[in-house]
């Protein structure tokens, strides 16, 4: 198996080589074909790696040797553990639905093979990002799928809104991928080595209380350098897993078609800064202000999100921004170091925001590209089957047992909740108040979104929703079912078999047993609240509503729907300031002072010389061949006379 | 080895074919562009040949010629080469002919001498990558200057002659510097050995150690400041936008493919070398300005609406990145350092030879002047984005390697610096992302509807240096390698006793779970969770120094 791991991601590759070349002239079934071929038979090559696994072998394969200079060895390696097993089988899986739905949802567009060939070239970075057995190789990944994603939200780039909307996920990213670069810096000054297993070998059980006598970090105890780079490589994965401050730019990138939603910003490739999170696990663990420091920023993330997507009227929007909410539930696992809590939630959320995702896009698609929910109402009935399985999908998310999103939301808010009372740190505690507010809140927009899409009366009457073809509806049924059993299936498989690749802590079983009893009681209280309030003020028309919105609620709904106007105070604090900067440095340093002062200064001062020397002609160039002949001479003659002197 | 003086052809069949083509009356046009390319295609195949029979020797110099030329003052006609100046060689052979063929149709007026100055250039490159003497090096330095600001002053744009003028002066200045302080390292040389002597070798042998640290600190600043303004290290930089705004496209894609090139090889050739210590002393300065070069150079780029003006400024921040890595002390980041030059040829080149290939047909430049190009001309839109995305430094590209060498080698001395310099990393994208969303995507304008895709020749011409991004992209090594001894051998000089093998800070492997921190870790650590032993040769840390622990 070792030797065929590189298949995996070289497979899409291929795909995206002929799709993206040739593409255009073949008949389209075929490109169809093409690029589901790849992630597909990836999916089987996917499970025989994770039965050998399984069987407690990891697969490991290097390649070749790709940067390689002083102390710095890189190799072109994959390594499939148990963490990457998962990762591979989840990418790869809903990675081949939603390429089967793509061909269903985009073949009449005109840049289908183009868009075929990005999503196949996407999956070739996801995988190298999580098969790669070095934190460069996962950076190559971390970037590809930026630049996939970069692509496909600007997909359809006649209109500017789309392009901006690309470029914006990118530039924050790389904001991230600063962080990401320092966090990386700083473990290679520690280790000497950027390959997990050196990494590992060198910091898995490091003396924290040492203090480095050499390198950039001479003077700093070894906990500190630990601490930095976890600090900077969760920076890091704010961007690309669209935590704040950096969680900016996931709901704009839903300009990109539907099923990119539900491939790389639902399913795949937000969730790779989990994964990174969960892979240097033997970092983190060993900087436990950092993982406070996340718990908290992830249960605000999630509150804010979950608080903008109440009152948002896009579709896609409503889904975005609880998406950034999930992620947040699962950086709040990665935070406890119950890290399997927070795999969990990955993957069952990969399976029922795919769902929703491509739910959406059943409806967008059967209503020509509407995608204001206020416009939609009564689909119960045009779309029976779609219907069904969004709300399988919408029951997942709420967090309603048995379905999958119950299992992994009340796993981590259990986990939450025991290193609140283990550590007694207030932190948590609020923590995990804001998480309990937040399940309340997704049972809340679920309930909403599910309401004004699918019941009540069509606000167009007129409408002819067409049905969506079997490659859309084959795999919504397949996600529809890995959402209903994938919860209660995968709870503690899951556990055991992540086991063996991730640092522990000690944990006292009663009290982990009592906070877990809590915290299901708690959440399944918000559950109920939140659908419930929401069944009542969305269900019967609008006076309800209206009443809420222009008695008690008016603040709060002003702000969400202006998403707490973060957008702007990022215009205003970091866009416009550094583009004036930009205009002021400029015209001020470059124009006015290097330029016109030192530079055309000297050489007017140099062309008044000019003219008191050689009366009578003037002119730049004049003076500049004077310069340069005199110049010359000048030298050639002390040379000479040098040389003469010397002999 | 070969028989064939190679280096010397380098630079003689540009410099004769010039000759001839200018000396024989007569001539059509169309007769010295074919000789001009002739020319330029038999070095690329002479550069090739060097490539792949390069033996790096243990000491010295490969490919030597060395023939007595002025000997009153004991100046030689000495060639040779390493495998730094190979990589330049190669690059400058590629480069030549490329700005050949897309000059082809774009020169109208007095086209002969164009192609002319064309080839002086080129011998004139050839000579300052080959000389192993400094006066040769220095003649060479010189006679490169003329055919260039003859390139800009009369086939540039309407403000050439302040451009070409602006160059001259800029690059004089720092020469003669440059010039006094070559006369004072003869002087000295000749003071301590007996002999006068310009051979570069015997410079970096006897010159550290026979001038004093402060005199080395004046010397440095006289040869460095030459070589900063040609990099162009911030604040030295002003020329280089005009000049290329004014250029023609192959002026402009040989300055920023090569000329650029001439700076940081100067720092590595002769400034660190001959004087360490002003190096050494000078090294904060240099860094301070290279990051903020950085910073600056990107943040120029945003303001642009002129594209090959944003390109130009561009170049300032890529280039310095490249004088970070050089000063850095580090060999990974020095090694990224060389690697970068090779990269900002080939994809600025690209960059600028894309832009000729727009502003033949339309005959505008300006940012704004342009939408929607994807579509009217998806191939070239294509190759754009892949020559953006290694200009960015996007991993599986070129750009990336020399940039993450760069930064990841510098921060293991000075963080501080990689920390300035890797917001460049940030910038880039804002810049490029920006231009690329202006000129390429949105609905696109009517005049631009029936523009021409990229024709068969100028796809010749840009599909190699595409192919080099993603070559160098996935395996640098192939150059790595190639420079890895010379590079050393600098870096050395900066940080002398120093072993470059090892990443200084290192902590050795952990051989067995350390005890609790309880005040570190909210719960103890579970000791059997142990990651695998790690064999003691398992990281590449041996020699690292002992930590210090506190109790």
């Amino acid at each position: 198996m070792s030797s065929l791991l590189w298949l995996i991601p070289a497979l899409p590759l291929f795909g995206f080589l002929i799709n993206g070349t040739v593409g255009k002239r073949l008949p389209k079934p075929l490109v169809g074909a093409i690029a589901i071929a790849g992630p597909a038979i990836g999916f089987i090559l996917a499970i025989f790696a994770f039965l050998q696994v399984h069987e407690g072998a990891g697969a490991l394969a290097t390649y070749a040797s790709w940067i390689s200079t002083g102390p710095l060895k890189v190799g072109a390696g994959l390594q499939v553990d148990a963490l990457s097993a998962v990762m591979v089988l989840n990418v790869t899986g809903v990675g081949s639905l939603i390429h089967l739905y793509s061909y269903g949802y985009m073949v009449d567009d005109a840049g289908f093979a183009r868009f075929m060939a990005y999503l196949n070239l996407f999956m070739t970075s996801m995988l190298i990002l999580v098969m790669g057995d070095s934190l460069p190789l996962l950076f190559v990944g971390w970037e590809g799928v930026g630049l996939c994603s970069y692509l496909l939200i600007g997909f359809w780039f006649d209109d500017l809104a789309n392009v901006d909307a690309g470029r914006k996920a990118f530039i924050v990213n790389r904001v991230g991928d600063f962080a990401f670069l320092m966090g990386m810096f700083a473990l290679f000054a520690l280790a000497g080595t950027l390959g997990y297993s050196g990494l590992e070998a060198a910091l898995g059980h490091a003396d924290t209380a040492a203090v480095l006598t050499a390198g950039p970090f001479a003077g700093f105890t070894v906990g500190s350098v630990l601490t930095f780079a976890a600090a900077s490589l969760f920076i890091g994965a704010t961007g690309k897993s669209a935590q704040i401050p950096l969680y900016i730019w996931l709901p704009d990138a839903m300009a990109g078609p539907t099923p990119v939603s539900a491939l790389i910003h639902a399913a795949t490739m937000v969730t790779a800064g989990v994964y990174m999170v969960g892979r240097l696990d033997f970092v983190f663990i060993q900087a436990p202000a950092v993982l406070t420091a996340m718990v908290l920023v992830a249960s605000a993330t999630a509150l804010l999100s979950g608080a903008i997507a109440f009152s948002q009227n896009d579709i896609k929007k409503v889904l975005a921004y609880s998406t950034v909410s999930q992620l947040g539930f699962m950086f709040a696992g990665m935070a406890t170091t119950f890290w399997a809590s927070g795999l969990f939630h990955v993957l069952t959320h990969a399976f029922f925001k795919a769902l929703l995702f491509l739910g959406a896009g059943a409806v967008i698609h059967a209503l020509h590209h509407e995608q204001d929910i206020r416009k939609m109402g009564g689909l119960r009935k045009d779309l029976p089957l779609v219907f069904g399985v969004f709300l399988i999908g919408s029951l997942a998310l709420a967090g309603v047992p048995p379905f999958a999103g119950f299992w992994s939301k009340d796993e981590i808010l259990g986990n939450v909740l025991y290193t609140a009372l283990e550590g007694g740190n207030p932190i948590w505690f609020l923590s995990f108040g804001m998480l309990v507010l937040t399940a309340l809140m997704t049972a809340f927009y679920t309930t909403r979104l599910v309401v004004l899409t699918f019941f009540g009366e069509p606000a167009d009457p007129n409408r002819h929703p067409h049905t969506p073809p079997w490659q859309m509806m084959v795999p919504l049924y397949v996600l529809a079912v890995l959402s209903v059993v994938g919860g209660f299936a995968l709870a503690s498989p899951l556990e055991h078999f992540t086991e063996p690749v991730w640092s522990h802590l000690h944990v006292n079983e009663e009290m982990f047993h009592h906070a877990h009893q809590v915290a299901l009681a708690t959440s399944l209280v918000a559950v109920v609240l939140g659908i419930g309030s929401a069944w009542w003020l969305y269900s019967s028309g609008r006076a309800r509503l209206e009443a809420f919105v222009d008695g008690p609620g008016h603040l709060i709904h002003k702000l969400s729907l202006n998403k707490f106007y973060v957008d702007e105070i990022y215009e205003w604090t970091v866009v416009k300031p550094t583009q004036f900067g930009a205009d002021l440095l400029f015209w001020l340093v470059d124009r006015l002072l290097i330029d016109r002062i030192v530079v055309e200064g000297s050489g007017q001062l140099a062309l008044a010389l000019g003219a008191i020397l050689r009366r009578g002609q003037t002119g730049a160039l004049s003076i500049g061949t004077f310069a340069i002949t005199g110049g010359t001479l000048a030298v050639l003659g002390v040379l000479l006379y040098l040389g003469v002197a010397h002999v | 080895m070969s028989e064939l003086p190679l280096l010397s052809l380098l630079i003689w069949i540009p410099a004769l074919t010039a000759l001839v083509l200018a000396a024989v009356p007569g001539f059509t046009e169309q007769f010295v562009k074919v000789g001009a390319l002739a020319a330029s295609l038999v070095v690329f195949a002479l550069s090739l040949v060097l490539l792949f029979s390069f033996h790096a020797p243990a000491t010295g110099l490969a490919f030597v010629e060395d023939h007595a030329w002025i000997e009153f003052f004991h100046v030689r006609y000495a060639l040779g080469i390493d495998g730094i100046a190979l990589s330049m060689i190669v690059l400058t052979a590629l480069i030549q002919p490329m700005a050949i063929v897309a000059s082809w149709n774009a020169i109208h007026d007095r086209a002969s001498g164009f192609f002319i100055a064309l080839l002086v250039l080129e011998a004139g490159m050839m000579g300052v990558f080959v000389a192993s003497d400094l006066f040769l090096f220095y003649t060479f330095w010189e006679v490169m200057l003329i055919p260039m600001a003859l390139l800009i002053g009369i086939w540039g744009g309407p403000r050439r002659v302040y451009a070409s003028i602006k160059f001259v002066l800029y690059t004089m200045a720092g020469s003669l510097l440059m010039f006094i302080a070559i006369l004072y390292g003869y002087w000295a040389v000749k003071t301590a050995t007996g002999t006068g002597s310009f051979d570069i070798a015997t410079w970096a042998q006897v010159l550290p150690t026979h001038v004093s640290p402060y005199a080395q600190m004046w010397l440095f600043a006289a040869f460095g400041l030459s070589f900063a303004i040609k990099v162009p290290l911030f604040p030295f930089h002003t020329w280089l936008p005009d000049a290329h705004v004014e250029a023609p496209t192959a002026g402009s894609v040989i300055l920023a493919g090569v000329l650029l090139k001439m700076g940081t090889y100067g720092f590595l050739r002769f400034a660190i070398p001959f004087f360490p210590a002003g190096a050494v002393a000078l090294t904060p300065l240099i860094l301070a300005l290279a990051a903020i070069g950085i910073v600056y150079g990107s943040l120029m780029s945003m303001t642009q609406t002129d594209i090959k003006k944003l390109i130009a400024y561009s170049s300032v921040a890529h280039l310095g990145f490249v004088m970070l890595g050089l000063f850095s002390g580090t060999l990974i980041a020095a090694q990224g350092a060389v690697m970068q030059m090779v990269n900002h040829g080939i994809s600025t080149g690209a960059l600028f030879l894309l832009v000729g290939v727009i502003y033949e047909r339309t005959h505008t430049r300006g940012t704004k002047d342009f939408g929607g190009l994807a579509r009217v001309m998806p191939v070239y839109a294509t190759l754009f984005l892949i020559v953006t995305l290694s200009s960015i430094g996007l991993p599986g590209t070129n750009g990336f390697v020399g940039e993450f060498l760069i930064l990841l080698g510098t921060f293991q001395r000075y963080p501080i610096a990689a920390f300035v310099g890797a917001i460049g990393v940030v910038l880039g994208a804002v810049y490029m992302l920006t231009l690329y969303r202006n000129v390429f995507y949105g609905p696109g304008r009517p005049s631009q509807k029936n523009l021409k895709d990229v024709t068969p020749v100028e796809l010749m011409v840009l599909v190699p240096l595409v192919v080099l991004i993603f070559v160098l992209g996935l395996q640098p090594n192939l150059m790595l390698s190639l420079t890895e001894a010379p590079v050393a051998k600098v870096v050395q000089v900066l940080v002398p006793g120093e072993d470059l093998n090892v990443t200084a800070g290192a902590l050795p492997p952990s051989a067995a779970p350390a005890e609790e921190h309880a005040a570190e870790a909210p719960a103890a650590t579970e000791g059997g969770e142990a990651p695998a032993t790690p064999a003691a040769e398992g990281a590449a840390t041996d020699g690292a120094p002992p930590q210090e622990v506190t109790p």
